[in-house]
């Protein structure tokens, strides 16, 4: 029985250049509909924070909106970090290979 | 003898006996049956239970039970099941019967271990875990598996001497080898520790995990991500509830996989990053060490089996398909995997601890006991390693082997058995999600807490909707990192490159100096044996055949002197 029944075709994808985009596999009508749907639902989380009462336990929670803004600045500094990080440690895939 | 009476790990052990020697269905049957029978005798051990033995002298608990081992003991029995089943389509060309051996012989020793009472008995499991688990990261076949497997094996060996070393020096000071609480005192106190934070990949000593994981078989990796790491969990919570310094040491783990799992393109490394993150929350749990925080970390252990499984066991379905797992080869893979898409989306919603998902009942124990405890400058760290699961696990894994760009890769979904142990896996998540009384009840420590109140669920919905935001945002202004092929140095550079280096160096050193010295004798050798050569060769002075007329003058001399010497 092959198991591998498609290997992946179409090489020199995600090589870093970031100038050419392969297709999404999403089509752009679908993804529209997902990100007004997920926009939407992240605004009105934000307008629900000023009428919600919710229990304060953390200086930081009197913040208005404060878990929206720490989890967009938390992982966008993640992901801002992570890019810095990958300069130091990054290495061809077969660094180790040589030496083992 | 009552069926209760039997010790949770024999059942395993002797499942590990048999199963070599049946074939086909019936070895399914029995394999699937092994980890249900072991539950009905689980179910049937009474907390207080205990069986004692003695040998050489030493009187070992074999069997202890209590609320904490026996909630370890449902669990690895429901982690063994689903993991069994997982597996059951491994055929002889994947080393069949070694691995499923191997997984009955690791399992039981996870049974063992949590249900041990004394430091030996635990030292002997927590080194079968190891000699156990290796073969089913050598089961892949790959050098490179057998390198990390030796790498893993020597790392764990070692843990289990640290425990044992620990032990000895325990029974030498106090005369107890009971296993209870030991804390931070004295040699043997951090012997057991270190031991214990090797297991449980601390800080520093973490890369075992991150190197010989992603190495495993699709099916062995679902086993490793079980039982080892939660064994440390169950020792830490036993032994060293409320140190201090566990908190800390939590808050360390539970953020900087993170940084590494955004840019790993393996994506089973990524979820081996990713249990290290939630180890961190476990082991911050333990180090509060309130009744909310304890219970909180073993729950979270609970669901860390299933929803970590869950998404090991979608990207092993990834690998079994197409044979990688790679970010940055898959995509697309939605249009022919749809139900593996929907159930690793399950497991994503789950570690992220989305409301209506295991992760988020049991998640909230740790954060509302850091908060109740006054931890403030602990918790916004663990909130925002909170707010980094969402962005490696909740959307990275997902999204880069399902959706994504189209890779162009055409496949179809995994063997029935595959499916149903990851529907059983995710069907856990969402009860547990959906009624978080089932595993509150079988907590160790009673308490009442509703994780569905206003203030956690909406506070927790804007933290993930705008985590996954922030991914989003970076995606569309294609600032988000792509995925390119690539090793990242870790820890383990020190000793996967630099320590062969040191030696390498110091080897050719050794060989210069080594080749000096010999020159150095040979050519006082040759000297010797030239100058040899100079007087007594053909042409040397002792070799000329001499003249008659020198014989006798040289006679001469030497009575003359013969004569001289006698005359004083």
């Amino acid at each position: 029985m092959n198991r591998r029944d498609a290997g992946p075709q179409g090489a020199g994808h995600g090589d870093g250049s970031g100038g050419h985009h392969p297709p999404s596999s999403v089509g752009p009508k679908a993804t529209r509909v997902i990100l007004t749907l997920f926009f939407g639902i992240s605004a009105a989380l934000v307008v629900v924070d000023f009428f919600a009462h919710r229990h304060i336990e953390h200086p930081l929670e009197n913040i208005p909106a404060f878990y929206t803004i720490y989890g967009l600045v938390g992982v966008g500094a993640l992901i801002l970090a992570a890019k810095g990080l990958r300069r130091i440690v990054m290495r061809p895939e077969d660094y180790y290979d040589a030496d083992e | 003898m009552p069926m209760s009476s039997l010790p949770p790990f024999a059942i395993f052990l002797a499942g590990a006996l048999v199963v070599p020697f049946v074939r086909g269905w019936p070895r399914h049957v029995l394999l699937l049956l092994i980890p249900v029978l072991g539950a009905f005798n689980v179910a049937g051990i009474a907390e207080g239970f205990e069986i004692s033995v003695g040998i050489l002298g030493l009187e070992l608990s074999l069997v202890r039970a209590d609320r904490l081992s026996l909630l370890f003991g449902y669990l690895f029995h429901l982690g063994a099941f689903i993991a069994i089943l997982y597996s059951l389509h491994l055929r002889k060309e994947d080393s069949a019967t070694l691995q499923h051996t191997a997984a009955l012989v690791y399992a039981g020793s996870g049974l063992g271990a949590v249900f041990a009472g004394d430091l030996v008995t635990l030292f002997l499991f927590w080194e079968l875990l190891a000699v156990s688990s290796v073969f089913l990261v050598f089961a892949r076949g790959t050098g490179r598996a057998r390198r990390a497997g030796m790498r893993y094996l020597v790392i764990q060996v070692v843990s289990g001497v640290a425990l044992l070393a620990g032990a000895m020096a325990r029974a030498s000071g106090t005369g107890d080898i009971s296993f209870g609480y030991i804390g931070l005192e004295g040699l043997s106190g951090w012997l057991i520790f270190g031991a214990i934070a090797v297991k449980g990949a601390f800080p520093l000593v973490h890369n075992w995990l991150t190197d010989a994981y992603p190495e495993s078989t699709p099916t062995g990796t679902v086993f490793l991500s079980a039982f080892t790491t939660k064994v440390a969990v169950y020792a830490l919570a036993r032994a060293f509830p409320g140190t201090e310094l566990l908190i800390w040491v939590g808050a360390v783990m539970a953020c900087y996989p993170i940084f590494f799992a955004v840019i790993e393109n393996d994506l089973r490394r990524v979820l081996s990053y990713s249990m290290i993150n939630q180890i961190g929350f476990m082991v911050c749990g333990v180090g509060v060490g309130t009744a909310k925080a304890l219970n909180g970390a073993v729950a979270h252990a609970f669901n860390d089996v299933l929803f970590k499984g869950l998404l090991f066991m979608s990207m092993g379905a990834v690998l079994y398909r197409t044979g990688t797992t790679k970010a940055s080869e898959l995509g697309g893979l939605w249009k022919t995997m749809p139900l593996t898409t929907a159930l690793c989306i399950v497991g994503a919603a789950s570690i992220s601890a989305l409301p209506l998902f295991n992760g988020f009942v049991s998640k909230a124990l740790i954060m509302t006991a850091l908060l109740e405890e006054h931890h403030y400058w602990i918790w916004p760290v663990m909130l925002f390693a909170s707010a980094g699961v969402v962005e490696h696990a909740g959307i990275k894994i997902p999204f880069f082997a399902f959706f994504a760009h189209d890779s162009g890769i055409r496949t179809r979904e995994p063997p029935w058995n595959m499916l149903a142990a990851m529907t059983l896996g995710a069907a856990a998540c969402m009860l547990i999600g959906w009624m978080p009384e089932l595993l509150y009840e079988r907590l160790p420590h009673a308490m009442s807490y509703s994780p569905y109140d206003l203030t956690h669920v909406l506070t927790q919905m804007q933290l993930l909707a705008f985590a996954v935001g922030a991914v989003v945002l970076f995606r569309l202004a294609r600032i988000y990192p792509d995925e390119v092929r690539a090793v990242n140095l870790d820890v383990e550079w020190v000793y996967r490159k630099l320590a062969p280096a040191v030696v390498r160096r110091v080897g050719s050193a050794v060989r210069r100096t080594d080749a000096a010295v010999r020159g150095a004798a040979l050519d006082g050798v040759r000297g010797a044996l030239e100058g040899a050569f100079r007087h007594t060769g053909p042409r040397g002075a002792l070799a000329r055949s001499w003249p008659t007329g020198s014989m006798v003058l040289w006679v001469a001399v030497l009575l003359a002197a013969f004569l001289i010497l006698r005359a004083f």
